[in-house]
């Protein structure tokens, strides 16, 4: 039995037992047990444990649980709830205004966390409500918070960008830095879908009536309510970019800065604080396995000369560059519509990364290609705006769930997904410029 | 090996295996409740069974989610050391890569007890509870093989580690490897026990339906 066989066994073996309900990650550490004993015997087995050593000393990890108790402890704070009032104050007498609203928010609570989840519960708690009330367009109301709710993976901090860094060994600061434009890209072309559908059709977002004119001294005074956010975001993003912190102190700092928050705005309790480290330890030993099985699956098909094989064989089609992109592109998609994020960057990167970066750098993009050097960036880019809409995509988007979970019972799942089509739209739409134009991601990236 | 030992260490290990203990008589039991319980668990559902095994999983919980505030402390102590001081430490940085393998490596067995580790459950779902059981069964012997595989691969690496007492090769220079190597071996037997249990709790347990959202 050759490689090419046992490539195509580990494919079978992966659903066979997904389907039976392994979990992910030591599913595919058994497969790197299976494959390491094929190879090596019982000696191959050390790959797998020296694979784990690596990663289990691996401090750009350290990142994930700290953004995740910092969202934990966001989630259980009213500061979301004062942000949401204060934009309100400014935008609810515009066309649309709470989806725009909703939309702005999310964009900055992104900004302070790196995962999707607790955003859409907080959007759909907060916003879902009122927009029914005023009688927005319900596919509006649910596309709009549940688009704008993943931003969080998307725009810095990102635990997708983190753990894609960490695997492909991709400077992370880098992938922050590249993924600012598509980020607010994304952000803006849902701010500029609803402005404009809105007002093609006033029906689907009623102004509210009878309400009183907001003076001018409310709108200044309500600003109050966005200083907290601006405050997190700034010492956050401003001590990565700035260049004062790594990405792991600035989570640090951004989960001292919140606790700091939390208690200045009386918020603090004994409850909160266990409940939110409970929670942050069993989500990282959730993410953080299934990055050791897949560590293991890696290192025994690397070693087994796996992916150097699959990656002779793409080649060997001579297919033109953009054309594997494409591809891997709709491996993608197929695959965020089925599983999670986590296991599609630590089964398929090993494996596409090198294939990219061994094609022409001048045949990517439209125009004039892209630095060799911004590759593993751009496709970490593409990589992250995929997920964007693995989120939304059914039959398992997370959003949707997510958004269930806290919607009202006559909204049901199929109404939800329906929301997401013209945002998926938008997503595809960014998706392909920034295949178009891989220059965006390099603009604040050294030369 | 024994002459790298000095007081300072005894003194250190026998502190915090103390700290431990009292934490384990004191606050652990007021914690466990919290701990024990898990997402899919509805209001009024009483949960699953706390056996022995699980008590011992939610003991190592109770310490293990105070390392990540830990962590946050020390970074941040830090930063401010760093730029406020002008005087960076040696041990944060290295400690907090320590502390990190520690929580990354227990916290998959939390993960366990808790049922909360990455699944995918379309034909689950839809499959009787007979058949569940089997799959049930298949999933743990894959979990043990996989633990089985890792310790007996690394089991020969890890001892040497250990007893030489590897240091890290920094400034600070903790033990990481000696601890770390070993540590990996542990984890996964712990693994292994956990998931027993799990199969032999959830035997009996009624066919329930999961939710995505638990994975929140």
């Amino acid at each position: 039995m050759g490689i090419a066989e046992v490539s195509l066994l580990l494919l079978v073996g992966i659903v066979v037992l997904l389907a039976v309900g392994v979990p992910l990650g030591l599913a595919s550490g058994f497969l790197g047990v299976c494959v390491a004993y094929w190879k090596f015997g019982e000696r191959g087995f050390f790959i797998l444990g020296q694979r784990m050593y690596d990663i289990t000393i691996e401090h750009a990890l350290l990142a994930v649980p700290l953004f995740i108790f910092m969202a934990m402890l966001l989630e259980r704070s009213n500061i979301a709830n004062d942000m949401y009032s204060a934009l309100n104050v400014w935008l609810s007498k515009t066309r649309g205004g709470i989806a725009i609203v909703t939309a702005i928010m999310a964009i900055i609570m992104a900004a302070m966390s790196g995962i999707i989840g607790g955003e859409v519960v907080l959007l759909g708690l907060i916003a879902l409500p009122q927009m029914l009330r005023l009688g927005y367009d319900q596919n509006l109301a649910i596309g709009t918070i549940c688009a704008s709710g993943s931003l969080g993976t998307m725009i810095p901090p990102s635990i997708v960008l983190i753990i894609y860094g960490v695997v492909t060994e991709t400077s992370i600061h880098a992938l922050f830095k590249a993924a600012i434009i598509p980020g607010l890209m994304l952000g803006g072309f849902y701010i500029i879908y609803i402005m404009v559908r809105t007002r093609l059709n006033p029906a689907l977002a009623p102004l509210p009536q009878h309400e009183r004119e907001v003076e001018f001294m409310d709108k200044i005074r309500a600003l109050k309510g966005l200083l907290p956010p601006v405050m997190l975001v700034t010492a956050i993003l401003g001590s990565i970019y700035g260049g004062i912190t790594g990405i792991t102190e600035a989570a640090a700092i951004g989960c001292v800065g919140t606790l700091l928050l939390i208690w200045a705005r009386g918020e603090f309790s004994v409850q909160l604080f266990l409940e939110s480290l409970q929670r942050t330890l069993r989500s990282t030993g959730t993410i953080i396995w299934v990055t050791f099985g897949a560590t293991t699956l890696a290192g025994a098909y690397s070693v087994a000369g796996g992916p150097t094989f699959v990656a002779n064989s793409i080649l060997g089609l001579e297919l033109p560059a953009m054309g594997v992109i494409l591809m891997m592109m709709a491996i993608f998609l197929f695959m965020g519509a089925l599983m999670d994020w986590v296991g599609i960057v630590l089964l398929a990167m090993p494996v596409f990364l090198p294939i990219v970066a061994k094609m022409a750098p001048a045949e990517m993009g439209l125009l004039g290609g892209i630095d060799p050097r911004h590759i593993p960036v751009w496709f970490g880019i593409l990589f992250c705006v995929n997920m964007q809409v693995s989120f939304l995509s059914p039959p398992f988007g997370p959003a949707a769930f997510y958004l269930k979970s806290v919607a009202p019972p006559h909204i049901q799942l199929t109404d939800i997904f329906k929301g997401f089509l013209p945002f998926i739209c938008i997503q595809l739409l960014v998706l392909a410029i920034m295949l178009m134009f891989p220059e965006i991601t390099s603009v604040f990236l050294p030369d | 090996m024994e002459d790298k030992f000095t007081t300072a260490t005894y003194m250190w290990v026998g502190g915090l295996t103390l700290g431990a203990l009292l934490w384990f008589v004191f606050i652990s039991p007021k914690l466990v409740p919290m701990l024990a319980r898990t997402i899919h668990q509805k209001d009024g559902d009483e949960g699953y069974r706390v056996t022995f095994i699980d008590r011992c999983t939610l003991y190592m919980a109770s310490i293990l989610m105070f390392v990540v505030a830990f962590i946050v402390g020390i970074m941040f102590y830090e930063v401010v050391l760093r730029y406020v001081f002008g005087k960076p430490t040696l041990w944060v940085e290295e400690l907090s890569r320590w502390l990190g393998g520690v929580i990354f490596l227990l916290a998959g067995i939390y993960a366990m007890q808790q049922r909360s580790h990455i699944r995918v459950v379309i034909v689950y779902d839809m499959v009787s509870r007979p058949v569940q059981r089997i799959c049930d069964a298949f999933s743990a012997l894959c979990i043990l093989i996989f633990c089985y595989a890792v310790i007996v691969g690394y089991a020969k690496n890890a001892w040497t580690k250990l007893v030489t007492w590897e240091l890290y090769g920094s400034a600070w220079n903790p033990p990481i490897p000696a601890i770390m190597k070993p540590l990996i071996l542990v984890a996964c037997a712990w693994l292994a026990v956990q998931t027993i249990n799990n199969l032999i709790v959830d035997w009996n347990r009624p066919k329930e339906t999961h939710d995505p959202t638990d994975d929140l």
